[in-house]
């Protein structure tokens, strides 16, 4: 666990904030800020809804334990996010010994996501589509080899670019570039047989 | 410039953005530019589903809820324990005075009962009790005798 933590400090970056261990020293406002996007992260990484709780609940800790070593060489939001990819890659090696995986109790409710979708068009065939394809891409991402997953929702659900991807994930740039094209390239292929 | 581009162009343009190769021909063509927007537009959905999806069961284990709840209880449980304190008194007092009032019926219907057995005759046999002359003083034995 220290090792996911010292990890972490070890990258850098061009990008700065302005008082990053503020931010991390308070425990509460770094919960509240942070919890929501590294729980998303980590459901959508590992399907599992209890796990994920897990995962961001010792992704805060540790983040909280090592700020008084963090430098500010990058955004926090970047590292935390790297502290939080080093334990949902633990997991997955620990999962792989396991014989079968536990019932997932955590499935999405398509109902309520055929509901939420928007893609411009009120009519129901076409939110019927758009729900199918997010089933799709949701089903798609889970069959992904763990590193093209990885990449893959840091750049579509977390909405990170390229360069924090690398450092988040410790990869070189164009190796993530790849690991992306991969994983989108089996999405749209998913996403096409829907249409 | 070719006529289209590739599906896996159009993915690489997507992924990366305006530096990928064939983001120029994105801009000219309104046909790969569409396509381009409908991927983009699947991703979007995507992206909102997850996040719906994660804040249904995103509660933070640092907040527990019974924490919450066990606090906005005490209001409750202050107002319940004034009801009662000030019901109490109240109470206690209404029943001593209904206590008292049996107590002096009883009393008052002790007296007359009492008083009506202490008299000499009974009620209905008072009219007859004026016809005969009543003395207190003790008869003689002399005129007991005579009487025998």
């Amino acid at each position: 666990m220290q090792q996911v933590a010292s990890v972490g400090l070890s990258f850098a970056s061009a990008e700065t904030v302005s008082s990053p261990s503020s931010e991390l020293a308070d425990f509460d406002r770094l919960v509240e800020t942070w919890w929501p996007k590294v729980f998303r992260f980590a459901l959508a990484s590992l399907h599992d809804a209890d796990l994920a709780g897990t995962i961001a609940q010792d992704c805060l800790l540790h983040a909280h334990r090592a700020a008084a070593g963090f430098r500010g060489d990058s955004k926090v939001g970047t590292w935390i996010m790297q502290i939080a990819v080093n334990l949902i890659r633990d997991h997955a090696r620990s999962r792989r010994l396991q014989f079968w995986k536990r019932t997932r109790e955590s499935a999405i409710d398509w109902d309520d996501v055929n509901r939420r979708v928007s893609d411009g068009s009120a009519t129901p065939e076409r939110r019927a589509i758009a729900c199918d394809q997010v089933r799709a891409i949701w089903d798609a991402s889970e069959r992904l080899p763990d590193r093209q997953r990885t990449v893959f929702l840091l750049r579509f659900v977390e909405e990170m670019d390229l360069a924090e991807i690398a450092l988040a994930t410790g990869l070189r740039e164009g190796t993530v570039k790849t690991h992306l094209f991969r994983a989108l390239e089996t999405v749209r292929k998913q996403i096409r047989e829907v249409r | 410039m070719k006529d289209h581009l590739s599906p896996k162009e159009i993915a690489r343009v997507v992924a990366v953005g305006a530096a990928a190769e064939g983001a120029l021909h994105l801009r000219q063509c309104a046909l790969c530019a569409s396509e381009a927007a409908r991927l983009r537009c699947a991703l979007g959905n995507f992206r909102e589903a997850v996040t719906a999806h994660a804040l249904t069961y995103s509660r933070s284990p640092f907040q527990p809820p019974a924490k919450a709840t066990r606090w906005t209880r005490w209001p409750l449980l202050v107002a319940a324990a004034a009801v009662v304190l000030l019901a109490a008194p109240v109470y206690q007092n209404v029943h001593s005075r209904h206590l008292a009032a049996q107590a002096a019926a009883d009393a008052q219907l002790l007296d007359q009962v009492t008083l009506d057995v202490s008299e000499a005759a009974p009620r209905p046999m008072q009219g007859l009790e004026q016809l005969v002359v009543w003395t207190s003083t003790q008869p003689d034995n002399t005129s007991k005798g005579d009487v025998r």
